[in-house]
């Protein structure tokens, strides 16, 4: 379990610093995906199974399907297609393949049960975590509604299209 | 495991609750007065819309803040772990909530000919509020944050709320990667000091400083927590963003960041750091004394040669907090009861003119056009007589003149000072005061010369916006005169 | 069993925060600094899991005891919370939440910028000086 925790460190910093460094967006995304995952694995390893389907849900997948969205949305024309052909190239992918190989490796050696366990004591069971955030932490989930409603509401006033007269006729859908 | 609510607990936090139920109501009711618009019931546009907004909004914070004696008849009161509501933290969520009423006003004032404004304005402006009481209320890391990113995310859409306005989209983007990165050391300094200790309680924290020297880990914890609340109350040396976000933020919304979401953070802080004995913290002791130093010299120093009127008002902020801090340091393991007392009174104060200094830059601006060059406001005496008399009486309190309520909140900042010994911060204080007097007298006397250059076009004044200022002054020369009511409230504060 | 030391976690999650920091500081497109800003609260994110599972050990019987006298906890009644571990992961949950809140806004913004100041550079931004 150790060693499943080390190899993964080194992996998510590594895909860290290239995260930082890379030029291309789409290229540092796919790194910090690398490193997403990587933290998913130490979270496991650290007692945290549902912390860590999240890790990868949530961050590796909600939020990074929106910097890819706002990407997407962003390059329009050539530079896209330029881009396209650049990041089909080897080296470009490479790099987050095999960092993830790795990770898959490691992935099946905890599924394979040769390594049971957690590093250090007990997991928290998913229903154990349910029980925290809706028993004692309830307000806490409370305060994180409204935390998103502001994100929501914010997001609609900045994101919508300055309206004219006539686009209000159809407004109610005029958001991203 | 379970939570059983109580009568009580509900009882504790009904003015809470009434915020935060309010932001969904008016942005339900904005929905539906929006398609009864398009439907032709309402008149077209969106104005008659955000009048409704605003008029929901005022009601639903004049409620929250009436029912702040019946959460009182509660208190003090833990509901979970997470919140706790006692004597002290409503007198600051009153303070905020008076805030938040004024600001809601003046911001109806200002978009008052926008049409594409919407009334998300009201809903992001209700969230901010519940986010301020929350903190003010909290008892642990998690309220604690989450309380702080509820008020940061929805300051970052009203920051940015002039879609127009490239200044505002900066002061947006400005706010959010810094509120971002300073949010996320104040999450990492949370995690180390519970790392260390093992509690999120903030009370509990608080003793275990007060017991003992801590382990460099949670002295480590605990100055990246500070970085985080630093950032909120923009003191040096995280105050670089102060200028532009208020410069670039509309009027109404400034005075917000100015006044509650400062005075929100500042009262969790002074609630757990309060009586802490800072001799056992040495490091603590020695970065806040800097930063309270710094905050002054730097707020006050960059605020001299300042040419815009908001620029100027954002740096004199900066001051204004360092002289805040003072109380934090005069209090001491005896002294806890004179500082809360000396930062509430000084608070209150700053709120007043703050509120009202702000509230004049916003009366005179647009969603078109802020007046904020030193240039619109030459000669504003003769244009606009009372509005001149109003912001010159707004500079005279900060700058704390006496029979201004910003002397009674010196005056009681100084005593503690004074109370505690703390020489060099009182001598940086008096020094301050009178590099301070300078600027804000220039600003002063700018109001009464004549204007050489072409004067702007007069602005019709809003209602709404002109009785904010006159409650406002009225109670700066009221409280000033006859400070009693204020001091009596204050005292029955320390006392719950 | 062998055990990861919560100081080899906690220098984890600072070399990873460290990163972010440098990335924040270090670039100046405005979806770098996004991504950046991820990764400092995707580290303060690990660093309370790792703070949580230093303060499981008790955590069977203070559980228990907790889970039984939880209800009746009254006025100014301090309870520890109940398992000192679920504790780090509550926050995690939370830190998720803000990130989520912080990454939407924060794309709104961007594409606000590309529309209006045609460039994602934050210095494009910095007009105002004084």
């Amino acid at each position: 379990m150790e060693t499943v925790f080390y190899i993964s460190a080194a992996i998510a910093v590594l895909s860290t610093l290239m995260v930082v460094t890379r030029r291309n967006a789409v290229h540092a995304l796919l790194y910090l995906i690398v490193s997403l995952l990587a933290v998913a694995v130490i979270l496991f390893v650290l007692g945290g199974p549902m912390v860590a389907v999240l890790e990868v849900i949530v961050y590796a997948g909600a939020i990074m399907v929106l910097f890819v969205f706002v990407i997407i949305v962003l390059n329009i024309g050539h530079e896209a297609v330029r881009q396209e052909r650049q990041w089909l190239r080897p080296g470009n992918w490479i790099g987050p393949a095999l960092l993830t190989g790795v990770l898959a490796a490691e992935l099946v050696y905890i599924l394979a049960g040769r390594a049971a366990g957690v590093a250090s004591g007990e997991q928290v069971s998913p229903a154990a975590l349910g029980a925290s955030l809706f028993g004692p932490y309830v307000l806490g989930v409370e305060m994180a509604s409204l935390l998103l409603l502001a994100a929501l509401v914010g997001a609609y006033h900045l994101g919508r299209r300055t309206t004219t007269r006539q686009e209000q006729g159809s407004d109610g859908i005029d958001k991203r | 495991m379970s939570w059983n609510w109580t009568m009580a607990d509900a009882q504790a936090l009904l003015p809470l609750m009434v915020v935060s139920a309010a932001a969904v109501v008016v942005l339900l009711v904005l929905a539906c007065c929006r398609r009864a618009g398009v439907a032709g019931i309402l008149p077209a546009g969106e104005t008659p819309a955000t009048r409704i907004g605003a008029v929901l909004t005022v009601i639903a914070l004049a409620a929250a803040l009436a029912l702040l004696p019946v959460a009182g008849a509660a208190a003090p009161r833990s509901v979970t772990f997470l919140v706790i509501v006692d004597g002290y933290g409503l007198f600051f969520a009153g303070l905020l909530l008076s805030a938040c009423i004024a600001v809601a006003l003046l911001g109806h004032s200002y978009f008052r000919q926008e049409t594409s404004a919407g009334g998300e304005f009201y809903v992001l402006l209700l969230l901010a509020a519940a986010g301020a009481m929350t903190l003010v209320f909290s008892r642990h890391f998690a309220s604690f944050f989450l309380g702080l990113e509820i008020l940061s995310v929805s300051l970052y859409a009203l920051a940015a709320y002039n879609r127009a306005s490239l200044a505002g989209l900066e002061a947006g983007v400005k706010y959010l990667v810094l509120a971002a990165s300073s949010a996320s050391f104040l999450l990492l300094g949370m995690a180390f000091v519970y790392a260390k200790t093992g509690t999120m309680d903030l009370g509990r924290l608080a003793q275990l400083l007060n017991a003992a020297p801590q382990p460099a880990l949670v002295t480590v914890g605990l100055l990246l927590i500070m970085v985080g609340v630093g950032f909120k109350l923009a003191l040096v040396p995280f105050h670089l963003w102060t200028a532009d976000v208020y410069q670039g933020a509309p009027a109404a919304v400034t005075a917000f960041i100015a006044t509650v979401s400062k005075g929100a953070m500042f009262a969790l802080l002074m609630r757990y750091l309060v009586g802490v004995n800072f001799t056992l913290q040495y490091p603590l002791l020695a970065v806040l004394t800097a930063v309270a130093v710094g905050s002054m010299f730097v707020g006050n120093l960059l605020a001299l040669r300042q040419e815009n009127v908001k620029r100027l008002l954002a740096y004199s902020s900066i001051a204004q907090l360092g002289y805040l801090l003072v109380t934090l340091l005069a209090a001491g393991p005896g002294g806890r009861e004179l500082a809360i007392r000396a930062a509430g009174g000084f608070l209150a104060a700053y709120f007043i003119a703050t509120l009202g200094a702000f509230g004049v830059v916003s009366l005179l601006s647009s969603p078109q056009r802020e007046a904020e060059s030193f240039d619109d406001y030459r000669g504003l005496a003769w244009r606009h007589p009372v509005l001149a008399g109003v912001l010159a009486a707004m500079l005279l309190s900060l700058a704390g003149i006496p029979l201004t309520v910003g002397f009674i909140g010196k005056f009681y900042v100084l005593a503690a000072g004074v109370n505690a010994n703390l020489a060099a911060l009182v001598a940086a204080m008096v020094i301050n005061s009178g590099i301070g007097l300078y600027y804000y007298l220039r600003l002063a006397i700018a109001l009464f010369t004549p204007s050489r250059a072409e004067p702007p076009p007069r602005v019709a004044i809003h209602p709404a916006g002109a009785a904010v200022l006159a409650v406002l002054t009225v109670l700066l020369v009221a409280v000033g005169v006859y400070p009693q009511p204020l001091l009596r409230l204050l005292a029955a504060v320390v006392a719950l | 069993m062998a055990s990861i030391s919560v100081e080899s976690g906690l220098i984890l999650s600072a070399v990873l925060f460290g990163l972010g920091l440098i990335g924040v500081l270090a670039r100046r497109n405005i979806l770098f600094i996004l991504l950046s800003i991820e990764i400092m609260l995707n580290a303060a994110g690990l660093a309370f899991v790792v703070a949580g599972s230093a303060w499981q050990d008790e955590s069977p019987t203070v559980a228990a005891s907790a889970a039984a006298t939880e209800p009746t906890t009254s006025v100014g009644g301090y309870k520890e919370s109940t398992v000192p571990q679920a504790d780090g992961q509550v926050m995690f949950f939370f830190v998720l939440t803000m990130a989520a809140a912080e990454v939407s806004v924060g794309l709104a913004l961007v594409l606000r910028m590309h529309s209006q100041a045609g460039s994602l550079d934050a210095d494009a931004l910095s007009r105002m000086r004084g």
